[in-house]
């Protein structure tokens, strides 16, 4: 008997006590650190790009042509359309060729491309020259 | 304090004009207000250091992830209130913002493409809040709304399941010339939407109360 009434009593002193205080928040009422939420931001959205393009990286190419004797082969893939057609929207603004381009995309992200690729290649005749 | 990102992956909501009417009407309560330009095209920035006429608030151009997320970091020791604008599309610098925000507004027009945003927008705050095991409330505010008109109707139907606020923005000329005029609505029927966003902000805890705070920044 004396046990029992110990007992709710002291369960009615810890109830008393108890304030929300005592429960933990699962979620932070702080601000979050800066490099944490770019680190949160990059981890929860991988695929996003940044709000402002960096320019892109200058691909050097010398000046005088390569005579290589490289074999040179086709590649051919299938893409949609409106790839394609943003492809040669984009080469277009650059001054580019098409496949310079996709030529320094590649060597951009580290594929080792042969400086003949990387060159405007397009024949004076089909140039206009 | 308090970081209010406004933001939305579809271009062209009123972002801007939202920001603008609260840094502005807030800055003319007497409070310290802080605004970041995250959109690397820098409307609100332009307006606020040159078209902007209200009592002056602290406005910067930034939309590097990194540099973004230590400027809200600091701006937010110093000011009651920093707004962040963010630019219409998925980017880095937004999901930065919308990580540190303590809110997140969405503008949304009556479009199919703006309901679909908005609830991508919502989504991703959604997702965010649970990897940096924070609380980020967000809330459509619908925009140039004619009430009148059937496609306002079933837009707002259409994004039903959002959380959105009572307020909404009407399509009034006052506030496209906000842009030119630099002057935040204080009266007609744009004053009184300005009124009651502000209002319904701060009944949600959104903003800081202007009589506790009434330190004005430089």
């Amino acid at each position: 008997m004396m046990y029992s009434s110990i007992t709710a009593s002291s369960k009615q002193q810890a109830a008393s006590s108890r304030t929300p205080r005592d429960m933990k928040d699962l979620k932070s009422r702080a601000p979050i650190a800066p490099d944490e939420a770019v680190r949160i931001a990059r981890e929860t959205a991988p695929h996003q790009p940044p709000a402002l393009a960096a320019a892109p990286a200058l691909v050097q190419v010398s000046p005088s042509p390569v005579l290589s004797k490289v074999v040179s082969a086709m590649l051919a893939q299938r893409f949609t359309e409106v790839t394609l057609d943003n492809l040669a929207r984009v080469a277009r603004e650059r001054g580019l060729t098409q496949k310079q381009l996709i030529a320094q995309a590649l060597a951009a992200v580290g594929v080792e491309v042969h400086p003949d690729d990387l060159r405007d290649r397009t024949p004076a005749r089909r140039r206009g020259g | 304090m308090t970081v209010l990102v406004i933001a939305s992956s579809k271009g062209g909501p009123g972002k801007t004009l939202v920001a603008s009417l609260i840094a502005g009407s807030l800055a003319a309560e007497g409070l310290a207000v802080a605004a970041i330009d995250a959109d690397p095209t820098a409307g609100l920035h332009r307006w606020a250091t040159t078209t902007y006429e209200g009592p002056p608030f602290v406005c910067h151009a930034e939309a590097d992830e990194e540099r973004l997320a230590h400027l809200i970091g600091s701006m937010a020791t110093s000011a009651a209130l920093v707004v962040v604008d963010t630019a219409g599309f998925g980017n880095r610098a937004a999901t930065v913002a919308m990580t540190s925000a303590d809110a997140v507004l969405v503008p949304m027009l009556p479009g199919e493409g703006d309901v679909t945003e908005a609830e991508r927008t919502v989504r991703l705050v959604g997702a965010l809040a649970v990897a940096a095991r924070r609380d980020i409330p967000a809330r459509v505010v619908l925009n140039r709304q004619r009430d009148t008109t059937a496609l306002s109707r079933h837009a707002a139907a259409e994004a039903g399941s959002l959380p959105r606020l009572k307020t909404t923005l009407s399509d009034l000329v006052a506030f496209g010339e906000v842009s030119f005029s630099g002057k935040v609505p204080s009266g007609g029927k744009a004053g009184a939407e300005t009124f009651a966003l502000i209002r319904e902000l701060r009944e949600l805890g959104w903003l800081p109360d202007a009589r506790v705070s009434s330190v004005k920044t430089a």
